[in-house]
């Protein structure tokens, strides 16, 4: 079974939600609402290590200022 | 009396010949599909005497007509050419009828004409049949076997039949045929090697067929059904003036799409379809205007790239099949021989593009004689699905497909997606082809709603019910609070009721946020199981902190690594296992602590819940950081799992699995008890028979391979009490459902499938003993999967969740197909644990759900039933189930080649004979090493750097891994391992000695087996050793699993053995303490007791 994210010659893009969450992203398919690419299309590798690079906080963003919030 | 027939020539069969003999003789007495009709509408003045000498003069100029086919002796076949026969003829009047009777007796007549099969070895292989409506209108007959004649030859023959009618008969009315003699000699002249090495290369690399029916290959054929599609005239035209201005053939175009539709189909993106080819090369002369079969069928491999523009791809196929042209004449036969491939497609493409010399055919009949008004072919192929493309003014598409494999509603949706990416090429050549439209409007906009995938009723109403508790903590005290003197844990003799659990936890989890834990920091529990493990559990739940349940009995070595990886605030942990695994003091907390209560801070659905570390491909186990609200809503639906009055649920999967947590957390959270099982009770059937009926358990979870063994050897009335049974972890057969239903009919079995990734269970099905499983799939032994008669369903989604199954271009696939199981909603985890990028790779947008949501994609291939059911069909990559233990070979591959003197690995999940499945590892040696590595040693080292369901039951050293012509493991040249080298034969001396060799030999399926030989270094485990003291009970010595796992050896066992008969039925499970085990090696066999 071929799957799309996991084409390792692929073009893809990374995605971004309002909550911060990251998504690897094949570049043939419709980017779905909610969801803006941030990087590429380029390959899939380039695509990851700019995930690595920049989702550094896991957490959903509005729990995170919730919690910020609380912690002032 | 027709003349005795003559020997005129012995010829060879051409490829295609070769084929369809296969298929006639392939099952004599089923119908053969290759008996072909062709009927022909004759109106006007017809003289019957005349017609019938020109039909034996049409046999007579046509030697290949006269063919009967035979088997030498040394089993070489060929076609023996007969002399002096003549055209079997027969009349049939139906005048006499009422002429609105007349074409229904003659389709009777048809239909009887085409069960008649023709004896290949009595030629001719046709028959002539004249039938008369009136004087005036007639309908003519002409049956033969398919090994005779192509589709091009019905025209010619239909001409020259109607010369030879006008002529009296006279062979001199035409020029002399070219004989099929002639094509066969050119065939044998053709460069054969050639040919191999261009279809090996036009096949390189492929690894599987492309099967739009997967389960029919062994259905007998029947009368095919059909569908035409036939395009407007303005299709027509756009379609042939697309094609022309992108440089492709109609032809190209409708392989191109099909390849498409196929992919969408199989969920593959490298597909092959099946192709007819005239067969009529140019280098034969006069080959345009021969009678005889031509036609080749030939694979089209057609490799898809998602964003590759659609014209790009037909251009490319084009080219791809250009190359081919001077390589068609080895057949399929030839190519699957040079290539090493079985089945290739069961689908095939006609495209009917032969000259048909309307007018030729008009004129043989002269000014006098009759006219041909009408003229139709019936024939069929084997193949489940075949798509006839007629050209003309309006393009007609006919499907036609064996009923039993595809049915009229598949084959319309199949026919309405070709017809929509005809339009789509047309409206938009240039479009990538992952973006084409092929699901109709309605078919989209029902997935975008999860109209077609909601959950039940039920589960919606535990969505309302669950709505108010997004927390684990509200869950249980609401529960506890509500039934404060209910028993919440039974434990050996100990009771705890919910206010006393909830007390202590309360004590627990003011002692943790004292020391620094709660919302967004992790506690792990590494406690053995007990009261203090719920307690704990629940203590940290409280806290607000996420749990990460650690089970004692594995390796420190990875144990280590886990707390590596998930930097727990704190240890819950007693003294001895914090000792035992070298813990940081300062981080361990005795579960006895507690502290002053203190405000808890507020806790986000969003939160983590849980911690849970699954095997990973990459070689290192990886965490799962679920939510409050995944777990909060997972277990608020699993309230609905009992019905009627509280009862009490037995825990007994491991704690540091999802399936641990949900299990224990989902009875308090439901107000049942739990009844907590020991680790040595898990798996042994009479010790859990009893653990049960002591506490009148009514719900169990077990995995599919432990039922297999409560089914055979429970005690008769065990879990008598049990109403609920529930399947998760591994694909459930519907024979091993039957035999659990028919075992204890008046308790209902429940499958549920999930993932940690999702909170452990995302579907759930009712088993209802009357339905059909998922129809059987033969695969590959060593990829661990063996023919199944079928499994259940994995059902409809639970609360809060929603489920796809898409196919490779992330489209909901067509109903029915398969594609890849994806989940979304409220149990999607947080990700995978300090792996951003991980998770971003399997945690990904969610095109159908809510602005910015989330999709898990699963790894599991599913197929969706009509009414929205899921169906499991297999991995998508190499994960395996062992004993519903998820395991990545890939992970033990790394564990193997991590150790000295290992170049390479390669871990399988095997099934031999009747063994259960178990994990062998294959291992190259390092060749600079010196000496070869010690299979048993290997396994050793193993067995201390991974957790028990992970450790090979054998390791087994090859000189090199054996690897297919495109470099990849070849999974079925790795032998079987042979545990008789481990063994000493050492003969039995006493007669429950011999007794046990043999049962030893049986269980394990090995030939003989010495007094000494050890259980597991034969490749015994947990289950195969339930199935050893079953059957040692069965023949009078009493022995428990427990006693395989101590005493190991056949000696060893009969020394055991006390005096005297063994006890009809051993109904107690705790045995003596071990006093002969050390403290590891008694955790050891507890590890190896596992199961879930």
């Amino acid at each position: 079974m071929a799957n799309p994210f996991d084409d390792d010659s692929g073009v893809f893009r990374v995605l971004v939600n309002d909550e911060g969450q990251y998504s690897l992203w094949p570049d043939f398919a419709p980017v779905p609402a909610g969801w803006e690419s941030v990087h590429g299309p380029d390959t899939r590798t380039a695509c990851l290590e700019h995930i690595e690079r920049n989702w550094t906080d896991m957490r959903p963003r509005s729990l995170a200022e919730a919690m910020r919030g609380a912690g002032d | 009396m027709a003349p005795r027939p003559v020997v005129e020539d012995v010829l060879p069969l051409s490829p295609t010949q070769e084929g369809m003999v296969f298929h006639a003789l392939y099952d004599e007495h089923a119908r053969d599909v290759y008996t072909g009709q062709l009927v022909i509408r004759l109106e006007g003045p017809l003289d019957q005497g005349r017609l019938r000498t020109a039909a034996d003069a049409l046999l007579a100029r046509h030697a290949n007509l006269r063919a009967a086919f035979r088997t030498q002796r040394s089993g070489r076949r060929v076609q023996v050419i007969a002399g002096g026969i003549r055209t079997p003829w027969r009349a049939t009047d139906l005048s006499g009828l009422p002429p609105a009777e007349r074409q229904t007796a003659f389709e009777d007549l048809l239909d009887r004409d085409r069960e008649a099969r023709f004896d290949l070895a009595r030629p001719p292989l046709l028959r002539v049949r004249l039938v008369v409506f009136g004087d005036r209108d007639h309908r003519l007959l002409i049956s033969s076997h398919h090994l005779l004649w192509d589709g091009w030859s019905a025209p010619v023959l239909v001409r020259e039949l109607f010369r030879l009618y006008t002529s009296g008969g006279d062979p001199a009315a035409l020029p002399p045929a070219r004989p099929y003699r002639d094509y066969l000699a050119w065939l044998s002249r053709q460069d054969r090697a050639a040919a191999e090495q261009a279809w090996q290369a036009a096949l390189h690399g492929l690894d599987e067929p492309s099967l739009i029916a997967p389960e029919a290959r062994d259905l007998p054929a029947g009368q095919p059904g059909r569908h035409v599609v036939e395009l407007s005239e303005r299709e027509t035209t756009a379609l042939t003036a697309t094609a022309r201005a992108n440089g492709v053939t109609v032809s190209t175009v409708l392989q191109g799409l099909w390849a498409v539709l196929l992919a969408r189909y199989t969920g593959r993106l490298d597909v092959v379809l099946g192709a007819t080819v005239s067969g009529r090369d140019a280098d034969v002369p006069g080959i345009e205007s021969m009678v005889g079969l031509f036609i080749n069928t030939l694979p089209v491999r057609v490799r898809l790239r998602p964003d590759e523009p659609l014209a790009d791809l037909l251009r490319r196929v084009q080219s791809e099949q250009a190359a081919l042209l001077g390589h068609q004449h080895l057949g399929l036969a030839g190519i699957q021989r040079a290539t090493g491939q079985g089945l290739l497609f069961d689908t095939l493409l006609v495209f009917e593009s032969y000259p048909i010399d309307d007018e030729g055919i008009a004129r043989a009949l002269g000014p006098d004689g009759p006219r041909m008004t009408e003229v139709s072919v019936r024939d069929a192929t084997h193949y489940p699905l075949t798509l006839t493309a007629l050209p003309g003014d309006r393009l007609t598409l006919t499907f036609s497909h064996q009923q039993a494999a595809l049915d009229h509603a598949a084959v319309t949706g199949i026919a309405a997606g070709l017809h929509r990416l005809i339009r789509a090429f047309t409206e938009e050549p240039d479009q990538p082809v992952g973006r084409l439209d092929t699901a109709p409007h309605d078919e989209r906009r029902a997935a975008a709603k999860g109209e077609r995938h909601t959950a039940s009723d039920d589960g919606r109403r535990a969505v309302a019910a669950g709505e108010r508790h997004t927390t684990v903590r509200d869950l249980f005290e609401e529960q506890a609070a509500h039934t404060p003197r209910a028993p919440a844990v039974h434990h050996g003799d100990t009771t705890l009721t919910f206010a006393r659990l909830d007390a202590a936890a309360d004590g627990l989890a003011a002692a943790l946020l004292a020391r620094g834990a709660g919302p967004e920091s992790v506690v792990a529990v590494a406690l053995p199981r007990g009261t203090d493990l719920v307690t704990a559990l629940l203590a940290t739940l409280k806290a607000g902190a996420a749990c990460m349940p650690v089970d004692p009995s594995y390796p420190p070595e990875r144990i280590a690594l886990m707390l590596g990886d998930a930097h727990p605030r704190l240890v819950v942990s007693d003294q001895e296992t914090a000792r035992r695994l070298a813990l940081d003091p300062e981080s361990v907390c005795d579960p006895g602590e507690t502290a002053p209560a203190v405000p808890r801070p507020p806790l986000s659905p969003d939160h983590p819940a849980y911690v849970v570390f699954t095997s990973g491909s990459t070689g290192r186990p990886k965490g799962v950081l679920g939510t409050q609200r995944a777990l909060a809503n997972r277990l608020a639906w699993g309230r609905t799992l009992t019905e009627g009055p509280p009862g009490v649920r037995v825990a007994k999967s491991p704690i540091s699995f999802i399936d641990g947590l949900t299990e224990l957390l989902g009875a308090l959270v439901a107000g049942e008890a739990v009844a907590l099982a020991d680790d040595d009770t898990a798996g042994d059937p009479t010790a859990l028979a009893a653990l049960a009926s002591r506490h009148r358990a009514t719900l169990l979870t077990a995995v599919p391979s432990l039922y297999t063994t409560l089914v055979e050897s429970a005690p008769p009335g065990g879990f008598g009490s049990v109403r609920t049974w529930i399947s998760s972890g591994e694909p459930l057969t519907t024979d091993l459902a039957h035999r659990i239903t028919a075992r204890w009919p008046t308790a209902r079995l429940v499958n549920l499938y999930g993932c940690s990734e999702a909170a452990g269970d995302s579907l759930v099905h009712v088993y209802a003993d009357d339905e059909n499983g998922v129809g059987g799939r033969d695969t590959d032994p060593a990829a661990g999967q063996k023919q199944t008669a079928g499994t259940v369903p994995l059902g409809r989604p639970i609360a809060g969740t929603r489920v796809h199954v898409l196919d490779p271009f992330l489209r909901p696939a067509p109903t029915g197909a398969a594609g890849e199981l994806y989940l979304a909603g409220d149990g999607l985890a947080r990700g995978y644990l300090g792996q951003p990028g991980r998770t971003a790779e399997r945690f990904v947008a969610d095109p159908f759900g809510p602005p910015g949501s989330r999709l898990y994609r699963t790894g599991d291939l599913a197929r969706l039933r009509p009414d929205g059911t899921v169906e499991f069909l297999g991995r998508a990559d190499q994960q395996v189930k062992i004993r519903g233990f998820r395991v990545e070979p890939g992970e033990i591959e790394a564990a193997a080649r991590a150790l000295p003197g290992v170049r390479a690995a390669a871990v399988v999940a095997r099934e031999d004979g009747t063994v259960p499945r178990r994990l062998v590892a294959y291992v190259e040696p390092d060749p600079g090493a010196g000496g070869g590595p010690d299979p048993a040693g290997l396994r050793h080292a193993l067995a201390e750097r991974l957790p028990a369901h992970l450790v090979p039951a054998a390791v087994v050293v090859l000189e090199a891994l054996p690897l297919t012509p495109s470099g990849k493991l070849d999974r079925r040249a790795l032998p079987a391992p042979d545990f008789t080298r481990a063994s000493t034969f050492d003969p039995p001396r006493t007669e429950p000695e011999k007794a046990l060799c043999g049962l030893f030999a049986e269980v394990l399926g090995v030939e003989r087996v010495g007094v000494h030989d050890d259980f597991f270094a034969l490749g015994g485990d947990s289950i195969v050793s339930v199935r050893l003291a079953d059957r040692a009970r069965r023949a009078g010595l009493a022995l428990s699993p427990r006693d395989v796992f101590t005493h190991r050896t056949p000696a060893g066992l009969a020394r055991c053995l006390p005096d005297g008969a063994a006890p009809e039925e051993e109904f107690s499970a705790t045995a003596e303490p071990l006093v002969s085990l050390s403290r590891s090696q008694l955790d050891n066999v507890k590890a190896r007791w596992r199961s879930r």
